[in-house]
């Protein structure tokens, strides 16, 4: 039976109490964080509306009735219709599949590839270091957008390759920081023993460097999904991200730039959920860096 | 069992061991005694692979080491002067005392720590907290038996005690001297401490700016019966406080 006090208790019996205390410990502190929870309550909104996006959305997101075209938020149309009558609403709605996708897929090919260049510079130091941060300190010079604008110019639009765009310019922040962090223990004296007791270069890092980077990344990860979706946003927004009629935030603010001052609802309605959605990675990510700050980790 | 022969360390342009020499035997607890700077913890690191660029000879168990080249891990572990800095911070106790068996592909990991936990006066219900959860007392033990899990003839201890409250540094003193009866094991000691040394130790050598002014067994020690002039000056300042 799992009770508070046994998932609290100072002498776990099995490895698994010990895991799940520690959890749940965890979880009580990102609790205690009011701005961290209305985070979490958005990013939570958003995977239900990706994930139930059809039943949501009171219309189609691609077919419209030209008849209908350009109407202001109303009981029918929450958020209005664009300029092809379609229903801004279920376009957002929509939309979040297209914005998580992006955001996971930048996650997923971005973190561990910094993470490893990163460690593995920071550990073995030398010429590894060199050669690995030569490359990192390359793509970090130059600026994101630009960059990921000349990976989908040379791949051609689309929204597979603006994730690898995005992702290709995210790394090398990553991999500096798991670099830096690793050098704060690189000779620490439990690297040392572990070492001396036959490690191999690549279990040190994987199973003991890795973990202690692990937290840094993650919150620098949410914190960067913000930028990550404003990002691909960008790139929608200048034709270059997800091609028409594809129901992407960015590229429907640039669809409604047209109509701004008179019909605004078309430009502001998908920019709005970009603020809230940006908004919510960052509330998140700052209370997951209060949590996973290891000296805070005794408390509880 | 350690046997060094005119070893000689540098760090870049300074040299910081000047050929030292001397043997430890086999079972024998032997203390390298001298201020900080004096080069001691050097002779350690240099036995635990640790240094690049030493000159000389170096044999552990009558097997030579290698430039470059760790010692073997069932040969010899050490156990680090601060506990607080020598434990993963986000591995327990039982991930810490069962790495090495999973590097060696050692069998029956849960028995042999639980035996592990018993031989160093932990609690076993102390297994799966994390090093935060423990005091420093409780972790040097920790540390301890993390160097005893592959069964080592040699254990190299930087002074293990320093970074411990009195009260505590008697209780590991009084674990190491029992380890040391127990397993049979060859102690190569490194402190400032002379009565450490004299608890725990057979033999001590005294060095001063990398070279080894004298060695002694520890009776003389006790007697304050120290040959040379540095040897004296050290007794009187340990035994006026």
């Amino acid at each position: 039976m799992i009770t508070r006090d046994w998932l609290l208790s100072d002498d776990p019996e099995t490895r698994l109490q010990a895991r799940l205390g520690q959890a749940y410990r965890l979880a009580r502190a990102l609790a205690r964080n009011p701005l961290a929870m209305v985070g979490l309550v958005v990013i939570v909104a958003l995977l239900v509306m990706a994930a139930l996006a059809p039943w949501i959305a009171p219309y189609s997101p691609l077919e419209g009735m030209l008849s209908n075209r350009l109407q202001p938020p109303s009981a029918l149309h929450w958020m209005g219709t664009d300029e092809l009558g379609r229903d801004i609403f279920s376009r957002v709605v929509h939309g979040s599949r297209i914005t998580l996708m992006i955001v996971i897929l930048v996650a997923v090919i971005a973190a561990p590839l910094g993470l490893i260049v990163g460690t593995v510079a920071g550990y073995y130091g030398g010429w590894v270091d060199k050669a690995l941060m030569g490359v990192t300190d390359v793509f970090l010079s130059l600026p994101r957008l630009i960059l990921a604008l000349a990976f989908v110019a040379a791949l051609g639009p689309g929204i597979e390759n603006a994730v690898i765009a995005i992702a290709i310019t995210a790394w090398p922040v990553y991999a500096r920081i798991a670099r830096a962090e690793t050098l704060t223990f690189r000779h620490s004296e439990f690297i040392a023993a572990v070492r001396m007791q036959g490690a191999s270069g690549l279990r040190v890092i994987g199973l003991h460097v890795i973990p202690l980077c692990m937290s840094s990344t993650i919150v620098r990860v949410t914190l960067d999904m913000a930028g990550i979706i404003l990002t691909a946003a960008g790139l929608g927004f200048l034709g270059l991200g997800a091609q028409p009629p594809l129901p992407e935030w960015g590229a429907m603010i640039s669809k409604g730039r047209a109509f701004i001052l008179d019909q605004w609802w078309v430009a502001t309605m998908p920019g709005f959920a970009i603020v809230v959605v940006s908004l919510g990675f960052c509330l998140f990510g700052d209370g997951l860096r209060d949590v996973l700050d290891p000296k805070q980790r005794t408390k509880g | 069992m350690i046997g060094i022969e005119n070893l000689t360390v540098r760090f870049g342009p300074t040299t910081v061991l000047h050929g030292v020499s001397f043997e430890v035997a086999n079972g024998e607890s032997f203390a390298l005694v001298g201020e900080s700077g004096s080069g001691k913890s050097t002779i350690l690191k240099a036995l635990a692979g640790q240094v690049e660029d030493w000159s000389g000879r170096m044999t552990l168990d009558g097997t030579a080491m290698k430039r470059g080249d760790a010692p073997h891990a069932r040969q010899v572990q050490m156990v680090f002067q601060d506990p607080y800095g020598s434990l993963h911070p986000r591995r327990s106790v039982d991930d810490t005392l069962a790495e090495p068996l999973a590097i060696h592909g050692i069998k029956g990991r849960d028995a042999r720590v639980l035996a592990m936990l018993d031989a160093v006066g932990l609690p076993r219900r102390f297994r799966f907290r994390l090093p935060h959860q423990l005091s420093g007392g409780q972790r040097q033990r920790v540390a301890i038996a993390r160097a005893l899990m592959l069964e080592p003839p040699v254990l190299l201890l930087d002074e293990p005690t320093s970074a411990l409250d009195v009260s505590v540094q008697a209780e590991i003193l009084n674990l190491l001297k029992g380890l040391r009866q127990e397993k049979h094991l060859t102690y190569l000691l490194v402190t400032h401490d002379l009565p450490v040394v004299s608890f725990l130790c057979d033999r001590l050598a005294i060095l001063r700016q990398g070279r080894i002014e004298e060695q002694a067994p520890v009776a003389a020690l006790r007697l304050g019966q120290l040959t040379s002039a540095y040897g004296q000056e050290l007794y009187r300042r340990s035994t006026e406080g």
